[in-house]
């Protein structure tokens, strides 16, 4: 199963790591021009630092105007679609193409379990999507994060919302995409209308981690309040902290995803009459049963 | 696989299923016996193809269950099973070589030797990509991947439709070949009863998701008569299946267990398995079974 799960992908993972590799290579040089411009320019931009304490005033970029100004920008677009385009490019065909071309009514009739064949589909994709992601994440973090703190324009800082900064969201956002691409192709068996539903979702899923990251910090606050040396360390909303959080919402939503799947693809005989699994080709077999 | 003989290979009982509000199938119940040759015999939308993709646990019923060899339809009766699709899907991507790969790679009772052995009598190329074949190629791989997992029951839908006439025979006698040497159950479907004529010993008819026919070929023939005459008295006959008047002539298919009437006025003869099916898929509605006199 792994052999065929891998083959099927390959032309996706190629297309995925090709972005990847492109991406990373844009947010390395990227940075690397930005901090020579800077320099060029007597600003001191040493360390990331989330409060801006002493770079520059709200609301105004402090990055040279010109080539780094733009380069910051781009490197924080693609901070912010790369990991929704990886999700997108491994999980839209991951199940819905087979469903299109009715080659689940191959596999899913040889000695493989149901289960297996989702399982094994969609934990390959989530471990690229992970890896071609934390690529472009791990680079962005580390050597372009300090500067595109700084672009102060405000349509970028609603832009930060959506990558937060952190690795670990940027990685979970990729992870929870793929997987409910995953997941509405198979109960959907269309490619465009997956793409279509997932890009939908997609604004709603980054809400849902915001509102869980925030209860969740919430939580932590409440929960280490009793104790001085606790609530120094925790529930402190911090950015990194919320995007921990936001990270682990999107973690919650993920398993949701794969449990909901599991259902379509074996759903419990005694608890539902729903078929979401017949759904795909409901339209095919009303054609010619 | 096929030891237990008493266990019906496929057991389809009291099986509805519905797309929408349309019902696919309709309460459909019979049973396929051991080592049989079974022909599913339907038009265009009488559910054949749900009811095999249901007995292959592709579809889950939204009543009734099929049972293969006793058990549940599903991941259980898997490697039982060896199911090729209408249009045969394969990924078109891998080669045939791949693909036969693949078969051995996913099924367990994988039989290698058997699969290139057939594979070749085909002529298949074992390089081509699988979407570079012909629908006739394509089909013969698909039966050979079923055919090499060695299942107990093959179900087979509209396997014949894209072949040729002589990989028809080719096919047929591949298939009849496994049934003699492993006794393998097989279902298969088709709306062209000449297609599978020489290869069933047992005959279900589907007619608007419901079986209107279950029976041995043989006794599903002695059991019927063709009565020939004139209308008024071919509508007088009692236990009519169906009734066809062309001017003031009429061909009524009734059944009967007796021997051929000779009075009358009437012209009497045993049906064909054709004249058989298509009575059953024209009649309206199946009538109640009442005793027939034909003297």
């Amino acid at each position: 199963m792994n052999w065929l799960a891998l083959r099927l992908l390959r032309p996706y993972l190629i297309v995925a790591a090709t972005l990847s590799a492109v991406s990373t290579a844009i947010v390395l040089a990227g940075s690397r021009t930005i901090r020579e411009h800077v320099v060029a320019s007597g600003i001191v931009v040493e360390d990331y630092a989330p409060d801006r304490t002493g770079l520059c005033e709200e609301l105004v970029s402090c990055l040279p105007a010109g080539t780094a100004t733009n380069l910051a920008q781009v490197i924080i677009l693609v901070a912010t679609f790369v990991p929704l385009l990886i999700g997108l490019i491994l999980g839209v065909p991951l199940f819905a193409r087979e469903r299109e071309e009715s080659t689940d009514a191959f596999v899913l009739t040889q000695s493989v379990p149901r289960l297996r064949w989702m399982s094994t589909k969609l934990l390959w994709a989530l471990t690229a999507g992970a890896i071609c992601t934390a690529a472009v994440a791990v680079a962005f973090r580390l050597a372009a994060a300090r500067y595109t703190l700084i672009v102060n324009d405000a349509a970028y800082a609603v832009l930060r919302e959506l990558h937060q900064n952190s690795i670990g969201f940027m990685v979970m956002q990729t992870v929870f995409i793929t997987a409910l691409a995953g997941v509405v192709g198979l109960a959907v068996g269309r490619t465009l209308r997956t793409l279509l539903v997932t890009v939908l979702a997609w604004p709603a899923a980054l809400i849902v981690a915001q509102i869980g990251g925030l209860l969740l910090g919430l939580m932590v606050y409440l929960l280490t309040s009793w104790s001085p040396s606790l609530s120094m360390r925790f529930g402190t909303l911090t950015e990194g902290e919320t995007a921990t959080f936001d990270a682990l919402a999107l973690a919650v939503c993920t398993i949701v995803t794969v449990l909901i799947g599991r259902r379509i693809v074996a759903p419990d005989p005694a608890s539902s009459p729903l078929q979401p699994a017949d759904l795909s080709i409901e339209h095919r077999q009303a054609r010619d049963v | 696989m096929s030891a237990d003989r008493t266990t019906p290979a496929v057991d389809v009982a009291g099986l509805t299923h519905r797309f929408g509000r349309r019902y696919a199938l309709d309460g459909c119940s019979f049973t396929v016996p051991a080592g049989a040759v079974t022909a599913l015999v339907g038009r265009n939308g009488a559910g054949k193809s749900t009811l095999l993709r249901t007995a292959a646990g592709l579809l889950r019923p939204d009543t009734g269950a099929v049972r293969v060899f006793g058990e549940p339809a599903g991941d259980a009766t898997l490697p039982r099973i060896g199911y090729v699709g209408q249009q045969a899907p394969l990924y078109p991507m891998l080669t045939v070589a791949q693909t036969l790969t693949l078969g051995g790679r996913l099924n367990p009772r994988w039989d290698a030797a058997y699969a290139h052995r057939l594979a070749d009598d085909a002529e298949l190329p074992y390089t081509a990509p699988v979407g570079t074949l012909a629908a006739g190629h394509r089909t013969r791989l698909a039966l050979i991947l079923a055919l090499a997992k060695r299942p107990g029951v093959l179900l087979l839908d509209e396997p014949l439709a894209p072949l040729d006439p002589v990989a028809r025979a080719e096919m047929s006698g591949t298939l009849m070949a496994d049934v003699a040497d492993r006794g393998t159950t097989v279902v298969l479907s088709s709306h062209v009863v000449a297609d599978i004529e020489s290869l069933c010993d047992h005959v279900v008819v589907l007619a608007e998701g419901r079986v209107r026919l279950t029976a041995e070929v043989e006794r599903a023939l002695t059991g019927h008569l063709i009565a020939v005459g004139a209308t008024e008295d071919v509508t007088e006959l009692d236990d009519i299946v169906e009734v066809r008047t062309a001017g003031r002539d009429a061909t009524a298919l009734i059944r009967s267990t007796g021997p051929l009437p000779s009075a009358g006025g009437l012209s009497w003869h045993r049906p064909t398995l054709e004249e058989l099916v298509l009575g059953y898929l024209r009649a309206p509605r199946p009538r109640p079974k009442r005793k027939v006199t034909t003297t």
